[in-house]
């Protein structure tokens, strides 16, 4: 058994030659890859790029058209089966009964799956997602797009999975509710996770490149189907030697003048600053080159942080390729 | 044993939603209002009857049956669509083996679990049925009650118990239909739409399949046709003759075994979609 050079213990996925074809579509391309246990691992992509085929092949939605699956360490149809009993998936958008409550949804699907957690994990888990209360009582088809997404959340929760697969779960919540999601995803992948065998391993859909630069330890990009690239989020940038640095001067006209005539390019100019595409790690070399001319730096933040830029080029590259 | 265990986990959590829904229970009054709307004509005309024209207490269960027949195959093919359409057009059949429960459990939970409901209905309609015509038969008639429940006997309780259970089978195999019908068209509507079709057909067909079978017996092959076409279609209805459905129970299991068969193959192959919102 192959295990995470990371922590030692067995991949939480590990998948060879996955495809899935829907006709003359190649929605999922002959993928290989593996995700290493405990951590988030993100999965990036455009839309239409195969990660929620790819995800709810995994969760047993979808049915490969070729390819292998090992899931915690279980194979074939009997052991995908019995390894899926630590996954909770919530793929696409959350699917509930919706003449039920958000707590009948809950208890109907703690006592299909087993769990024996009873009333208290269900009281927890709304808790953990704000759905207490009225919400609780709250019929699903009456629910908003956040407290459905909520309760997705909630119910792959059920029973403390190994194995989180979460697409997109961030959909339609308001700013808080990402942030507070967010923080969730971490603490569950954290030592006090109340995953069984450990933290758990998450495998987060995004197209959020700062969600998954904030969120996960490892990333996989994919592009047509394609995975592009595959490994820790901070060696993601070295794909990329130029990213871009939001900034703001005493002087942001002449400030876009100055780095013009230099040779950067001023990606974007608006009344909040400047985009200037800058060399990963060299975004000193505008402030010195600003200061030298009398504009002085108000604020200088790389965007995204390399990982913009390492997608792009990813992305970018295949573009070509094709 | 860990099967059977996980087959009465399933049926219980599907009984958990069946009962919560409000259609459910409006489809049950509705057959309710059938049952008790013949009764109630039945006790008028044995009112009015003139003395020792009325109806023996057993007679009624068998005015119900009659009526029960008839509204079974409509019943089952609305049960089907509700358990079986709903979880395509709301995409709940994934968090129903998010877990890995295999498909075909799912399936199956769901039609045991109309098929008891179906036989519950039939069950409380016999008896009440039967306390009606207890109460309104003709108290002579209740004399001879107690020598016609002997089996085999043409007009007592025993005949008419095995005539109006025979509704049940044919109802199973309406569900069957139905089933076969949402899983393979992944709707609801389409499920209704299509097998209320079908019963309509048949309702149509069945003459022309008495036609056909009385002239294939008259070409000596009437063997053949009493399993095969009419078999189905005419044992379906429970009137083919004195025995009820009974002398076709073997195609009308095969063709049950067969639709419910189709319907976990069907479930089983299928990729899972999220539904339509």
């Amino acid at each position: 058994m192959n295990m995470s050079p990371e922590n030692g213990r067995a991949p939480a996925v590990t998948v060879s030659g996955l495809a899935k074809h829907f006709g003359r579509v190649r929605a999922v391309d002959d993928v290989t890859l593996t995700i290493p246990a405990g951590g988030v691992y993100g999965l990036l992509g455009p839309n239409g790029s195969g990660k929620t085929t790819l995800l709810s092949m995994l969760a047993g939605f979808l049915r490969p058209t070729a390819g292998e699956i090992t899931l915690l360490g279980q194979t074939g149809p009997a052991g995908r089966r019995a390894a899926l009993h630590q996954v909770g998936a919530l793929v696409e958008r959350p699917t509930f009964w919706p003449y039920l409550s958000c707590r009948d949804n809950l208890k109907c699907l703690q006592g299909i799956y087993g769990s024996d957690g009873g009333a208290d994990e269900i009281d927890r888990l709304l808790n953990m997602v704000n759905l207490e209360g009225d919400a609780a009582r709250r019929k699903f088809r009456a629910c908003s797009t956040g407290m459905k997404q909520r309760l997705g959340i909630a119910a792959t929760l059920l029973g403390n999975p190994s194995l989180l697969i979460l697409d997109e779960p961030t959909n339609g919540l308001d700013p808080v509710g990402i942030v507070e999601v967010r923080e969730l995803i971490r603490s569950l992948a954290g030592p006090d996770s109340p995953g069984n065998g450990g933290p758990a391993t998450i495998i987060l859909a995004s197209h959020l490149l700062n969600e998954v630069e904030q969120v996960c330890d490892h990333v996989g990009v994919m592009g047509r189907g394609r995975l592009l690239y595959s490994g820790p989020v901070s060696e993601m940038g070295t794909a990329a030697p130029v990213g871009r640095a939001h900034i703001r001067t005493t002087d942001d006209e002449r400030a876009a003048s100055l780095l013009s005539a230099a040779g950067w390019e001023v990606v974007s100019r608006s009344e909040e600053g400047l985009e200037v595409a800058v060399a990963t790690g060299r975004e000193w070399e505008i402030s010195r080159h600003l200061a030298n001319a009398g504009v002085y730096i108000a604020e200088l933040r790389p965007m995204g942080g390399s990982l913009e830029a390492g997608f792009m080029e990813v992305t970018g590259e295949q573009e070509r390729v094709l | 044993m860990a099967v059977a265990a996980e087959m009465v986990n399933l049926l219980r959590w599907e009984w958990f939603r069946l009962r919560r829904r409000a259609g459910f229970w409006v489809i049950l009054g509705l057959v309710g209002l059938v049952v008790i709307g013949v009764l109630a004509i039945m006790v008028v005309l044995q009112r009015a009857a003139p003395l020792g024209l009325g109806l023996p207490p057993y007679g009624f269960p068998l005015f119900v049956f009659e009526a029960l027949s008839r509204v079974g195959p409509f019943l089952a093919v609305i049960l089907a669509a509700m358990t079986f359409g709903g979880e395509y057009g709301w995409g709940t059949l994934r968090p129903l083996v998010a877990r890995g429960q295999p498909r075909w459990q799912a399936a199956l939970a769901k039609l045991l679990l109309v098929s008891i409901v179906l036989a519950v209905i039939w069950v409380v309609a016999w008896v009440l049925a039967s306390l009606v015509g207890l109460a309104a038969g003709e108290s002579a008639a209740l004399l001879e009650t107690a020598l016609s429940i002997i089996p085999g006997a043409p007009d007592g309780w025993g005949s008419t118990a095995a005539k109006f259970f025979s509704a049940w089978p044919v109802a199973i195999a309406y569900l069957g239909l139905g089933a076969v019908l949402c899983t393979a068209g992944r709707s609801t509507a389409f499920g209704v739409g299509v097998g209320i079709a079908v019963i309509i057909a048949e309702a149509i067909a069945y003459p022309l399949a008495d036609t056909i079978a009385q002239l294939a017996s008259d070409v000596s092959v009437s063997e053949y046709t009493r399993w095969t076409l009419h078999g189905v279609t005419g044992g379906f209805m429970g009137r083919d003759d004195d025995w009820g459905i009974w002398p076709f129970a073997p195609a009308i299991a095969a063709y049950v075994a067969g639709l419910w068969a189709l319907t976990l193959a069907i479930l089983t192959r299928r990729d899972l979609d999220s539904g339509n919102g």
